[in-house]
């Protein structure tokens, strides 16, 4: 079970003159259950990549597919839209019921769901993204701060209850501290869901911070596709792409010149935090 | 994709028809049209169709984008050519069915009708190719000064059209963003009968207009933030300027306007 796309190239207005290959010759597997970030420079093709995954474009040539089922064939793609739920870059604009639990529930309706039923999977997602059901479920999405518009968003494709779950740059104008709740939300809806988390990011301090996997992207085309730990100690080929490099690698490396040896690449802070420690704790 | 959808045609190249300022094509084209109106022999569209063809060549915009341009006009013209194929019945009778009469006169006005309108229509997108939108609203409203002293709000307008152009295509963008959004949660925008259709539509409608609101308000504080305040003492980044080459266009479309209604009376066929 999982999302394998195999030489996949979009052309953006193809026959004409000035088309444009969003992504090129892009192979990949997604597992179940597994948290991937894909980062990549503005107009990488990051958000063409997982459109394609979601059925809402088809792929000029190459193929994917989703648990098996292939988009191309008409009759899948509503199969493969509740298999992949997909988070849209600032997503609260598509916010348009009167109240958030009847956004909320606006998928599983969709999915045919009683109004009932529906509406119970809505409050479940909602504590899921971490928003009071009672609190919030009558009143109106657009009188919610940003951050709470967003996480009704993010609920509003939760509650579909995806086998995997795509966000594309989930973190883009929040604060630090919205990031983080970002990110802790997602885990926890990993843990508690089992869904695979599939995440667009820019930063890779944010992925570092919770992914296992990575794909990088450069110019439509997949660089790198490995676990973490690989690919961010690889710092040479990140840096050759004018990509950064997770703050955390950045102290490891200039640890490494100062001669402490690592063993192994560190790219995450509670890691760096436990290696320093040990290191001070061995020295007194 | 809604993308496809271009209502400025702008075609984007360097040659004299596209340095003319803008007036000059608005007022020439104005003039145009006035000309194939005058027009009331069949043999003088020749002359309109060559002018048109010069034109087309200096400008250097494919002729196949000319003609192209006539496509969304296809039914129009042949509504007009059937129609006047049975609506003049001068001539000899060459077919008669039930009420319908087919007539040389009828042929002869249908032809003329169509040739009228084809005219009309490859000469005013000319100017819509050569001319950006933002470029004719600017001429437009230079052109319509004269009539703020009545207190006619050409500023106004023009400043309302120029901001409607800027905005139709990011609101394109963002319809095709919200479509795909709510696409994904399952929306079915294809199936069932036209209520359902129009209902399905509500999703997408009711942020489309949030975000219309939120960007006019944006941009409403922008503009405002930046001293905006309508016409009184503004000056323009580009001043329009008439240039050697307008006042040859002008002289240019004088000669041919006036030969051709001079051919038009002094000949007797
Ligand atoms: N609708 C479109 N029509 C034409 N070209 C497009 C369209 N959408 C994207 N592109 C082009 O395709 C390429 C990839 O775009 P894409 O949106 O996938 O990039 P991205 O990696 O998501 O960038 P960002 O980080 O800015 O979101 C870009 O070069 C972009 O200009
Ligand atoms: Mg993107």
């Amino acid at each position: 079970m999982s999302i394998v796309a195999e030489k996949l190239t979009y052309v953006y207005l193809e026959n004409s003159s000035n088309s444009n290959v969003a992504i090129e010759d892009i192979s990949i597997e997604i597992k179940q259950g597994e948290f991937w970030g894909i980062i990549g420079h503005t107009g990488s093709g990051k958000s063409t990549l997982v459109q394609h995954m979601n059925a809402l474009m088809q792929p000029t040539s190459g193929k994917i597919t989703v648990d098996g089922l292939d988009p191309a064939e008409k009759k899948n793609r509503a199969a493969v839209r509740r298999k992949v739920g997909l988070v849209f870059q600032y997503p609260e604009y598509q916010l348009f019921e009167e109240t958030v639990l009847k956004d909320i529930a606006y998928g599983p309706l969709n999915m045919g769901y009683d109004t009932q039923t529906a509406y119970d999977m809505a409050r479940e997602a909602m504590t899921l993204v971490g928003l009071n059901a009672a609190r919030f479920e009558n009143k109106s999405p657009f009188e919610l701060s940003g951050g709470e518009k967003r996480r009704v968003a993010i609920a509003g494709t939760v509650a579909m209850r995806p086998a995997y779950l795509i966000l594309d740059e989930p973190m883009a104008g929040l604060d630090p501290r919205g990031r983080k709740s970002v990110i802790d939300m997602l885990e926890k809806l990993r843990r508690e869901t089992g869904c695979a988390i599939i995440m667009v990011s820019h930063s890779m301090d944010d992925i570092a911070a919770c992914a296992d996997k990575v794909a990088v992207l450069n110019k439509g085309r997949l660089v790198l596709c490995s676990s973490v730990d690989k690919v961010f100690s690889d710092t040479l080929k990140l840096r050759s792409m004018g990509l950064d490099v997770p703050q955390v690698s950045l102290l490891a490396e200039k640890l490494n010149e100062s001669g402490i040896e690592m063993h192994n690449a560190i790219y995450d802070i509670e890691q760096m935090k436990a290696f320093v420690l040990e290191r001070i704790g061995s020295r007194r | 994709m809604m993308r496809d959808i271009t209502l400025g045609q702008y075609y984007n190249t360097d040659s004299v028809i596209h340095s003319l300022d803008p007036r000059t094509k608005l007022t020439l084209t104005f003039g145009y049209l006035i000309l194939i109106f005058l027009i009331s022999k069949m043999w003088l569209f020749a002359f309109a169709a060559a002018f048109i063809a010069v034109v087309t060549i200096l400008s250097k915009v494919p002729f196949s984008m000319v003609l192209r341009s006539l496509k969304p006009m296809r039914w129009l013209l042949l509504f007009m050519f059937v129609l006047n194929l049975f609506m003049s019945r001068s001539g000899e009778v060459l077919f008669k069915w039930w009420i319908f009469e087919l007539t040389t006169g009828g042929i002869r006005q249908a032809l003329f009708m169509t040739f009228r309108l084809l005219l009309l229509v490859m000469g005013t997108s000319l100017m819509t190719f050569t001319t950006t939108p933002i470029a004719l609203t600017d001429g437009l409203e230079k052109l319509l000064a004269p009539l703020k002293k009545i207190g006619f709000p050409a500023h106004e307008l023009a400043m309302m059209m120029t901001i409607a152009l800027r905005f139709i295509p990011i609101l394109l963008e963002e319809s095709d963003k919200i479509t795909k959004a709510q696409l994904s949660r399952g929306a079915d925008l294809e199936s069932g009968n036209i209520i359902k259709k129009a209902k399905s539509m509500v999703p997408i409608l009711v942020p489309l207009f949030i975000s219309a609101f939120r960007r006019a308000d944006e941009l409403a504080m922008a503009m405002e933030s930046r001293c905006y305040h309508g016409d009184e003492g503004r000056t323009r980044m580009r001043v329009l300027t008439l240039k050697k080459c307008d006042f040859t266009a002008f002289l240019v479309f004088a000669l041919v306007f006036v030969s051709v209604l001079l051919l038009q009376n002094l000949m007797a066929f």
